[in-house]
């Protein structure tokens, strides 16, 4: 099943800037059944290196089946406690909260993008690590390549989303360089596809002169009683040089509680120990 | 004169117009940066970081080069690595934010051929900060922290910390089931640890597999899909593994030719300091680019020039001159330095590396001694290749006594400093060395290198050194890693506050004084923009005073009252000492010592009193407590001048490479003579009024080589240069900072206005030039006489028929003079040369000959000859005394003192009871009695107090005292006395006695000793006179039968300082004199990866056991290593040893260590560990 399937979808196209409002919607499911669709997800691609510990994992939520002792050290020490803590302890709800949007928007912009997606980057382990939170290489029509950078951000509580917005923006303008050192620096090593580590070579050119290759992206996971009706109205002014709606992309994914979905989500994680 | 970050730099870093700053926008926040950074402020703007970042990213594209071109790439690292090189010094930085700063600078200045600044930035920022990491915790620790330590050349830490890692890896492993560590997040991270290790063990042992498994290693780490999320550590094994290729091309071993002996690698990539990969500039000395050049180590090259800035490695690079002759040919060498102290420092330097080739090097031996004049027992120094370090003087006087002894036995000769060549008193000995060396190595195997910073004709020298078939590489290199800050600093008064006063010493026409308060101003020259920045001190840092007339008109500047400049200065000095220590330079000896005084009235003591105690002690049993260092040192603060005893200096500049003295203040003496790196670099005054009016004496090459100790490569990536000025600040003041190819201007003898000007005044004379031969006994042309002398002496030995005006030309036409004169001054001086070659043919043969050999005025020769007769004569009659006191005493009676001291060459030197004033009256000095008190060993203190007690001022007195005994004692004396001893003895032996005069004469007058034990100490670097000779006292009243260095090696510490009293200084000089010069345990260790120690043991009898090896007293610096098998002390390392042990330690080996005992004898064996285990 996909992430998607449990979301409304709804575009919204602006001078500057295109946005997308992806809406839970209790009436396809209930928000227990994606928690644990999404904590499933999370820990298949965070063990993707180790998959026999996502196995193991999984047998145990299915069928009860225990881990073995070193299984479940390996999988709670390495894997599960960096990011999400363990039962019992004290675990930063904004680092949660910042882990689970970002995934969210990971699994749901594979499910959604129109574009072909070349390459997704995993996501990062830490969520206060500023400066882009993810990046896709889309292949377009024309067969060319180009690439998006997004800042991803949740907005909870009595924080406007306008001010979250902002901050994303004003993030991306100072730290995308930073993201980009690293991204360019790794990516060019993919040695199996020549014309991907050409591109990773020129993300910052791109970057920095607005080339159209890149674009750009600001996603919030949101409490679906704070969806405003306009958003992302400065994006254009933020990001003058990027002249084209398609290459200022908005993304808001409302869910009802979304501070209580993570602690959902992250329960559905532990069962699984 | 140097390359920083300059506009251009910037334009092309950033390219086209894009959403970075402008080049006016970026050289601007550099700016602020930088001057923020100089005032200890932490802000840096958030948009330098993110243009840093943008350019980094950049620079680090590597397919796409054909887009941004490898020279913007460079660029951009270039400025890149600057900019978080600045930002890396915010305090308000988390740890992980320091760390990720300082790896981003110094993978951008390795990738722009800076790489002194990638070490530089880590020594300064984490060297002692880096903690323990563990792929439990914070796992991107690890990669930070392994990626900085090895950009750093930490090896120690790598090696520690990869171990441990290791053992990790291994617990996971078996505790986890986990079968490979990059299945998990922290896989990465893992893998940079682990290619951190083999890229370090590449560089130290060699071995390509190590290399191979680095890069498989790293490019794993780069696309670990379990560590996707760590970007981190990803991005630095990215970078790591991209500069791999790098490290390969630029590694010690890949760069030196592929024959070369192992022995010289390990000598470099394990000695200390450890030399893994090589700089820009000396790799393109090394491999050179094209097909048709050819290295400098290659033995085809006669002849080389490098003129490179200080802190550019000029020094490596002669290092590996000389370490590869020696493993390659069968040849010595000869090292000439200008100074007593710079030989010193060479030998010290070169001696750890030579150590490895098993090879020795001597220096400080005096004029007038042959090494085996003074050690005629063989077993002391073995004749085989050897290097030798000394000044211009010792090689005039070498070449003159046996020419064809050096010239058999030498096959390279460094100069180093050959800008020398223009100073006035001593620079023609310098050039009339090498230009015989030219001469007469022509189309020979001997190799000439000359070293300078300074030398602004080079041009001059190509000419002079090229051509006649030797193949020659002149390499001018504008490089060096530390850039610098040029600052001019003046002060400012505030006219708008004044005060008035009414002196009450009235003044009838200025019965007024009116004073202003004055502000210290620093003008800063920020190589960015290329504009200048004040700065004003936000307090007064002193007044401007004014005689004044009653309606307020200013007459005259009222001194009394105004504060110096000096004293101005101090606030500057103060903040700059914060930064690093800080060399103020001053023109004169008694400004020297005034300075220090002031700043260490002014500043609070930033130096606990524990770490500048050896250097406290040792000052009061030299010179006492009276004397003003001792007052000045007690605030981390000190001076440093020629007449200072050396081994004062010697101890001064250690104690301020050491970090104990953070203030120290010197003439150009030091900076001349020695390679003494700081952080800040100010010049207090570059001149001072005499009668002729103001005169500038730090210009030219002194202002050069001063300017150049600002910023130590390797320890800093910058160096600020402070020039203080009394006049108003203009822009053109900076134009003093930067002296121009035409102030460096190094001009022969010949050629000088001066030497001209005498050489016409002798031609106007009515004598025939013939005439006037033995009446020259000053000024150039007499040491124009002294080399022609000397010249046809030469051309002589070669054959009479030689002996012609064209053979004393061709000579000629080797020097720097010939490419400097035109073809009228030639003649005139060819003119000169030819009368003084007739009177050489018509002087007695034996003469002749004997004369050209003196080194002085053929005037003074005749007179030594005398002199020379009469010694003889005395032999003849008295029996010659063994003990070396009597023996001087004897060779300088029956008035022969008395005609040496006649000679002009003589020093005349007046000692006062008062530097100035009308009172100041002239002391008389028993030079015999001072001769005596020198031999004997008697403390400086006590010297002083006998011949000079009239002098009241107690830093006067010693100043006077130890021009007395550099001039006299350390120059002129031994120099003299070896010749008229080597005279006497012919005089001797052609009368058929057989009584001769020991040639070990000029070695007890130079080092002040009175015995055979004590020459053997200080020969072998000892230093310090009071300590041969209390040693020499208890060897002898021991009357061992063992020789002095087994008697030595036979006593424990705590005997060594028991018996001869000795400070720590003085300890460790004599640990490095016991043990091995050649070889020793350590480069065992290293060369053959193991090595045997014979250790002192209780025990009779003990098995091969696995051993620990600590020091028995780890609080005390001098406490023996004691060896532990299972917790039991079984055994302890001798002195002989105990150097040898520190520095294994020292340099962080990893080794093993087994012990046994057989019969009472204790062996220690050390193997060192594989490096892949």
């Amino acid at each position: 099943m996909k992430l998607s399937d449990f979301f409304q979808q709804k575009e919204i196209a602006e001078q500057t800037h295109d946005w997308t409002l992806v809406s839970h919607n209790n009436g396809l499911a209930l928000i227990d059944e994606l928690a644990e669709l999404l904590a499933d997800k999370i820990l298949c691609a965070h063990c993707d290196g180790s998959p026999y510990l996502y196995e193991a994992w999984k047998q145990s939520i299915t069928v009860g089946k225990p881990m073995s002792a070193t299984e479940h050290k390996a999988l709670s020490e390495f894997f599960i406690e960096p990011v999400l803590g363990l039962p019992g302890q004290s675990f930063h709800s904004d680092h949660l909260q910042g882990f689970i949007a970002q995934y969210l928007w990971y699994f749901l912009i594979q499910d959604l993008s129109t574009e072909p997606i070349k390459r997704i980057e995993p996501m990062g382990f830490a969520a206060t690590d500023h400066g882009g939170d993810g990046m896709v290489v889309h292949q377009v029509a024309t067969g060319h390549l180009m690439f998006r950078l997004w800042e991803i951000k949740k907005c909870v509580g009595e924080t406007p989303v306008s001010s979250t917005v902002n901050t994303a923006y004003g993030q991306l303008n100072s730290k995308a360089g930073r993201y980009l050192a690293r991204l360019t620096s790794i990516g060019q090593e993919q040695l199996g596809d020549p014309e991907l580590s050409e591109f990773y070579s020129k993300l910052p050119m791109l970057w920095i002169e607005a080339g159209p290759e890149a674009s750009v992206g600001v996603a919030l996971a949101i409490n679906a009683n704070n969806i405003p009706v306009r958003c992302f109205t400065t994006f254009g002014d933020q990001f003058p040089n990027f002249v084209s709606p398609k290459r200022l992309k908005g993304m808001l994914t409302a869910i009802e509680d979304f501070p209580s979905f993570c602690e959902k989500v992250q329960k559905a994680i532990w069962k699984g120990l | 004169m140097e390359r920083a970050l300059n506009p251009d730099l910037i334009k092309e870093a950033l390219g086209q117009p894009s959403s970075l700053p402008s080049v006016e926008e970026l050289s601007n926040l550099i700016a602020q940066a930088e001057l923020a950074s100089l005032l200890g402020k932490s802000q840096v703007d958030p948009n330098l970081i993110a243009t840093a970042w943008s350019l980094h990213a950049i620079a680090s594209s590597k397919y796409a080069t054909h887009i941004y071109g490898l020279s913007r790439q460079r660029s951009a690292f270039k400025v890149a690595g600057h900019i978080f090189d600045i930002a890396a010094k915010n305090p308000d930085l988390s740890h992980m934010e320091k760390l990720e700063c300082c790896f981003a600078s110094q993978i951008a200045y390795l990738r722009s051929e800076l790489d002194p600044n990638a070490i530089a930035i880590y020594n300064r920022e984490l060297k002692s900060n880096l903690t323990k990491v563990s792929l439990f915790d914070e796992f991107t620790n690890v990669s930070l922290c392994c990626g900085v330590a090895f950009l750093g050349f930490d090896i120690g830490y790598i090696n520690d910390t990869t171990k441990a890692i290791r053992a990790e890896i291994s617990q996971i492993e078996t505790e986890w089931d986990i079968s490979d560590v990059f299945d998990l997040p922290c896989g990465s991270a893992a893998g940079v640890a682990l290619g951190t290790r083999d890229l370090t063990t590449y560089l130290v042992d060699g071995g390509k597999e190590s290399l191979e498994r680095a890069r498989k290693t790293l490019l794993k780490a780069v696309l670990s899909e379990s560590s996707a999320g760590d970007h981190t550590s990803r991005w630095i094994a990215a970078h790591l593994l991209n500069l791999s290729d790098d490290l390969e091309k630029n590694s010690v071993r890949s760069v030196l030719p592929p024959n070369t002996n192992p022995g010289l690698v390990r000598a470099f990539a394990m000695g200390r300091p450890r030399v893994l990969t090589l700089w820009p500039p000396q790799i393109e000395l090394l491999r050179p680019n094209q097909e048709d050049e050819k290295s400098i180590l290659s033995h085809e090259v006669k002849r080389l020039f490098l003129s490179t800035p200080t802190s550019s490695g000029k020094t490596l690079l002669a290092q590996l001159l000389i370490a590869s002759h020696l493993s390659t040919q069968q040849t010595s060498v000869y090292y000439i330095a200008p100074t007593r102290s710079l030989c010193r420092e060479v030998r010290l330097s070169l001696q750890k590396r030579l150590r490895f080739l098993g090879k020795e090097i001597i220096d400080g031996l005096p004029e007038g001694a042959w090494l085996e004049d003074i050690f005629p027992q063989k077993d002391l120094f073995p004749s085989e290749p050897k290097v030798e370090v000394m000044t211009p003087e010792r090689l005039s006087y070498l070449l003159r006594s046996d020419s064809g002894k050096v010239l058999s036995e030498v096959g390279l000769f460094v100069f180093d400093e050959v800008h020398n060549i223009d100073d006035k008193s001593r620079g023609w000995t310098l050039e009339q060395d090498l230009a015989y060396l030219h001469y007469a190595t022509k189309g020979k195997g001997q190799r000439i290198a000359l070293l300078s910073a300074a030398v602004g004709n080079q041009a001059h020298f190509v000419q002079w050194m090229e051509g006649e078939g030797n193949n020659f590489i002149h390499r001018p290199l504008d490089w060096r890693g530390p850039r610098r800050i040029l600052a001019i600093f003046n002060t400012v008064a505030d006219w708008n506050t004044k005060t008035i006063e009414r002196p009450k010493r009235k003044n009838k026409d200025h019965p007024l004084r009116m004073i202003y308060p004055s502000f210290g101003n620093l003008t800063l020259r920020i190589a960015q923009t290329g504009r200048s920045h004040s700065l004003k001190t936000t307090k007064p840092t002193g007044q401007l005073a004014y005689y004044a007339t009653t309606n307020g008109q200013h007459a005259g500047v009222e001194k009394q009252h105004t504060t110096t400049l000096g004293k101005q200065l101090i606030p500057v000095i103060n903040h700059l000492a914060q930064l690093g220590p800080v060399l103020v330079i001053e023109p004169s000896r008694p400004t020297t010592v005034s300075m220090a005084q002031t700043i260490a009235a002014e500043i609070q003591p930033t130096t606990d009193l524990a770490s500048i105690k050896e250097l406290l002690n040792l000052i009061e049993a030299r010179l006492g407590n009276q004397h003003p260092l001792w007052e000045v040192v007690q605030k981390g603060v000190a001076y440093h001048h020629g007449s200072l005893p050396s081994e004062i200096r010697v101890a001064i500049e250690d104690a301020t490479t050491n970090g104990q003295i953070k203030y120290l203040v010197a003439t150009t003496t030091m900076t001349e003579g020695v390679n003494l790196p700081v952080r800040s670099v100010v010049i207090a005054q570059q001149g001072l009024p005499t009668t002729e009016g103001y005169l500038e004496y730090i210009t030219k090459s002194k202002l050069v080589n001063a300017i150049g100790r600002a910023g130590r490569a390797t320890k800093e990536t910058e160096g600020i240069v402070v020039l203080a000025l009394r006049s108003k600040f203009s822009e053109k003041d900076f134009e003093k900072l930067n002296p121009k190819p035409e102030d460096l201007k190094i001009l022969s003898m010949l050629a000088t206005e001066h030497a001209l000007n005498e050489l016409a005044t002798l031609e106007e004379g009515q004598r025939k030039l013939e005439d006037l031969v033995f009446e020259i006994n000053e000024g150039t042309n007499s040491d124009f006489l002294s080399f022609i002398w000397f010249i046809a002496a030469e051309l002589e030995k070669i054959n009479s028929e030689f002996l012609t005006s064209e053979g004393i030309s061709n000579v000629l036409s080797h020097t720097l003079g010939w490419v400097q004169l035109n073809d009228d001054d030639k003649t005139k001086w060819l003119k000169l040369a030819e009368a003084i070659l007739n009177r050489y043919k018509v002087t007695d043969e034996s003469s002749r000959r004997r004369w050209a050999a003196s080194g002085t005025s053929i005037s003074s020769a005749r007179k030594l000859e005398d002199v020379a007769r009469s010694l003889a004569n005395s032999a003849k009659k008295n029996a010659i005394p063994d003990a070396p006191v009597d023996l001087v005493k004897y060779i300088l009676a029956e008035g022969r003192l008395e005609q040496l001291l006649t000679l002009p060459e003589a020093t005349k030197q007046t000692v006062y009871t008062q530097r100035t004033g009308k009172n100041r009256l002239a002391v008389e000095i028993s030079i015999d009695e001072l001769l005596n008190d020198w031999m004997i060993g008697k403390e400086l203190v006590d010297i002083a107090n006998k011949h000079l007690i009239g002098v009241a001022n107690v830093g006067y007195r010693f100043e006077q005292l130890g021009d007395l005994l550099n001039q006299y004692f350390e120059v002129f004396f031994p120099g003299v006395l070896g010749t008229l001893v080597s005279w006497a003895n012919q005089f001797l032996t052609a009368n058929r006695i057989e009584s001769q005069f020991s040639q070990s004469v000029p070695a007890y007058v130079r080092w002040g000793v009175g015995s055979v034990p004590a020459v053997e100490l200080m020969s072998k670097g000892l230093a310090s006179r009071t300590l041969a000779t209390r040693i020499a006292n208890a060897w002898l009243s021991a009357n061992t039968e063992f020789n002095l260095m087994s008697w030595l090696r036979s006593l424990s510490l705590t005997e060594w300082q028991e018996r001869f009293s000795a400070t720590a200084m003085e300890l460790r000089l004599l640990l490095e004199f016991c043990r091995d010069q050649k070889n020793g345990a350590a480069a065992e260790l290293i060369t053959n990866e193991k090595a045997f120690i014979k250790a002192e043991t209780s025990l009779f009898e003990l098995p091969l056991s696995t051993a620990k090896i600590e020091q028995i007293d780890e609080s005390a610096e001098f406490s023996h290593f004691g060896i532990w098998v299972d917790e039991n002390l079984v055994g302890k390392i001798g002195t002989k040893d105990h150097a040898e042990m520190q520095e294994i330690k020292s340099l962080g080996l990893a080794y093993s260590a087994t012990f046994s005992v057989s019969s009472g004898d204790g062996f220690l064996r050390l193997e060192l560990a594989n490096p892949e285990e």
